[in-house]
């Protein structure tokens, strides 16, 4: 069991002198109030920085240490800060100092810092391989989740729900790791480690004697085989892990410029219509220009119209002239010039009658009939067509077309000015690259799918020889047969177990978690508890034997503080825990429950508060004789802070 | 904050042990779990501490 005792912080962070917190001893909770900007975070920050020599910012980044010394001081010259821990654990006093000390009058940057490191036990001080074991064993980092955290690392826990998620993945595996699995893990690892090792020994032994010969070859031989599609199986693993790693990359990478992201998507997508506008105003300014070259017809239309219809008449009025001429002349005559027939006189009279009132045939009419039959023939010949409407749709077309481009180069403007903090051939990049490494994440898993399956079959017959070779009886065969036998054994329980005690934990984990959840919940009487998951996820369980799927940003936060207080409870690892403003997402009634249960998660709880959330008075009723201990970060200036004890 | 309570992983494995191998020597299983427990961050040491618990069980059954 880890107990802080003492925290001295100097020049980091808006600490600038020496500042000093005592943490009583005793289960119970440690408040220290502070307004934003105070320093609460950096408090935070300071204890893991003790421990792990990092501080980690927004979004878990670790910070650059050379943008932690105190800036009050380092306008005067004074860089670089210290932190001093002082704990208990196991009944043994340490005293944990960290220092980051400037090499250089004016430093710049981390590489300007030598940090120093110093771990008393007792009253001896240790070497730093020493040093470093102790302190992983202590406080490992790959758990400090689950002890330092503030409200944006308790969102991160619904990644658990997610069983594909990479940091759901992770955060998985740190649970395990608080839990005490990784004990039997590596035992399981070893015990099949040291049973192959035997099972060559056997094999060797097996192959010194006649009666076992071929088959101690044999098994030599298999054991060989199936060594190196084990050595296979750790490649692709170690490959697959690498791809992972490489998938977790971009996908985080993408998640950081996802706002870019959609931008660069709707610059694609405004580039490709421009393209495609400019592209259909030169087909329609073809189909325009095909339409223009005939279009003349549709203005000559009209005249032509009227030109036709006057020759018409004047050739129907110099034909008739003409007629009149043949018939007065065959009157006169008495005889047809054209079917050349004489008249006889009621014919010669009907004639005269027909032209009786018209005058002389004008001789230049006459003569202008063929002028006019010309004529109209060639007005008879022309076309009339009318495409009008046609080029009004093409030119409205083409206008519309050209008012787009622009739009949209207007547009394109807008966004390559948006894009113009981003990298978009980097992101297009590592778009690719997403989808050719789930590809090859893909066909990774089923070569080590394949390779496991030839691992099983090389199992069965290495199974099958060492059966007959222990019929053969010989004793210094039987000896090594009876150490890989032991060893073969023990590997098959710690495999079994690992899976049992993984399951039995989440049972225990999952019934703590709920008593917690229960307790800090408002709606106590509408749930059940809380259901876990294989990656330890936790899912609120209605009375009504449902789940319910759609919760509130703040019930998130109850139920990750229910799996903290939980995995605390249920652990080998035990230690303090110092929360930074963890009631961010949660109203009233909510926040006053998990200050009433903080006691039931930890020992030790280090809570590290903004007084709008919780006030004194009310944090001293609802803790009572728990609240051992209470300070508050007074500002001295924007740039300084002091750490006063309240009482 | 190192494990200090192994008592649920000893009865896990205890419990695996009487189902499966109940002629497997038991001291064997809780020698290779306080040896992963005290070497979690030195595989070397963990296999050498899990060898010399094999000698040990070896001997107990008759030196074999």
């Amino acid at each position: 069991m880890l107990n802080l005792t003492r925290l001295e912080v100097e020049g980091f962070g808006p600490f600038a002198d020496l500042q000093i917190i005592e943490f009583p001893t005793g289960p119970g909770i440690t408040v220290i109030y502070g307004e934003n900007m105070r320093g609460k975070t950096s408090l935070l920050n300071a204890i893991r920085y003790a421990f792990f020599g990092t501080v980690l910012g927004r979004s878990s980044r670790v910070r650059r240490l050379h943008t932690i010394s105190n800036r009050e001081l380092a306008t005067l010259g004074k860089f670089g800060f210290s932190v001093a821990l002082f704990f208990e654990h196991d009944g043994q006093e340490y005293e944990l100092v960290r220092e980051c000390l400037p090499r250089i009058a004016i430093p710049e940057s981390d590489a300007d810092y030598d940090q120093r490191v110093r771990l008393r036990c007792g009253t001896m001080t240790l070497g730093p391989q020493e040093r470093d074991r102790i302190l992983q064993q202590i406080f490992p980092s790959e758990v400090s989740r689950f002890f330092l955290f503030d409200g944006e690392l308790l969102q991160e826990y619904e990644e658990l729900l997610i069983s594909e998620s990479d940091s759901g993945h992770r955060i998985s595996e740190a649970v395990e790791r608080i839990l005490g699995v990784p004990i039997i893990k590596r035992g399981r690892m070893h015990l099949t480690q040291l049973s192959e090792d035997a099972d060559k020994l056997a094999a060797r032994e097996a192959s010194k004697h006649t009666e076992t010969q071929g088959l101690g070859n044999s098994l030599q031989q298999a054991t060989e085989q199936r060594e190196a599609h084990k050595n296979e199986l750790t490649r692709l693993n170690a490959d697959l892990q690498v791809m992972t790693d490489e998938r977790a990359e971009i996908e985080r990478y993408l998640q950081s410029v996802q706002k870019y992201s959609s931008i660069l998507n709707e610059r694609d997508d405004a580039a490709t219509r421009v393209k495609e506008a400019a592209r259909a105003e030169i087909e329609t300014r073809t189909e325009l220009q095909k339409v223009m070259a005939t279009a003349w017809r549709s203005l000559l239309r009209d005249p032509v119209s009227a030109a036709r219809e006057s020759a018409q008449t004047e050739t129907e009025k110099a034909l008739n002239s003409l007629r009149m001429a043949f018939r007065a002349e065959a009157a006169s005559a008495a005889h047809c010039g054209i079917c050349e027939q004489d008249l006889d006189a009621a014919a010669v009279h009907r004639l005269r009658e027909s032209v009786a009132g018209a005058g002389e045939p004008s001789p230049q009419v006459v003569a202008g009939i063929a002028a006019t039959l010309a004529q109209l023939g060639s007005l008879g010949r022309f076309i009339a067509t009318d495409s009008v409407g046609e080029v009004r749709l093409l030119w409205t077309r083409l206008q519309s077309l050209r008012v787009e481009q622009v739009v949209l180069e207007d547009k394109l403007k807008d966004l390559n000015t948006a894009l113009s903090d981003a990298d978009a051939s980097a992101i297009r990049g590592s778009r690719a690259s997403y989808a050719e490494i789930l590809e090859k994440i893909t066909i990774q898993k089923r070569a080590i799918e394949e390779q496991t399956q030839k691992i099983a079959e090389k199992d069965n017959s290495i199974q099958n020889l060492k059966r007959r070779i222990d019929a053969a009886g010989k004793s210094d065969v039987l000896a090594s047969q009876a150490r890989a036998r032991l060893l073969r054994n023990a590997a098959e329980v710690f495999s079994a177990a690992v899976e049992r005690y993984k399951s039995d934990l989440r049972k225990r984990v999952e019934t703590t978690a709920s008593e917690l959840f229960l307790s800090m919940t408002t709606e106590k009487h509408d749930y059940a508890g809380l259901t876990i998951n294989e990656s330890y996820g936790l899912t609120i369980r209605h009375k009504d034997g449902h789940p319910e799927d759609a919760r509130s940003a703040g019930a998130e936060h109850v139920v990750a503080l229910a799996l903290m207080g939980a995995l605390q409870r249920n652990a080998p690892l035990r230690g303090p825990i110092v929360m930074d403003s963890p009631f961010g997402r949660l109203d009233d009634g909510h926040t006053s429950n998990v200050v009433q249960a903080l006691p039931l998660m930890a020992d030790q709880v280090v809570l590290l508060v903004y007084e709008g959330e919780v006030g004194r008075s009310e944090m001293r009723d609802l803790l009572g004789g728990k609240l051992l201990r209470e300070y508050q970060l007074d500002k001295i200036s924007a740039r300084r802070t002091n750490i006063v004890p309240v009482r | 904050m190192q494990t200090v309570n192994l008592s649920d992983i000893l009865q896990t494995v205890e419990k695996i042990r009487m189902e499966r191998h109940p002629d497997l020597d038991a001291a064997f299983l809780v020698d290779v779990v306080e040896a992963e427990q005290a070497n979690q961050e030195d595989d070397a040491e963990a296999l050498h501490a899990v060898q010399l618990a094999v000698q040990k069980s070896l001997d107990r059954l008759g030196g074999v």
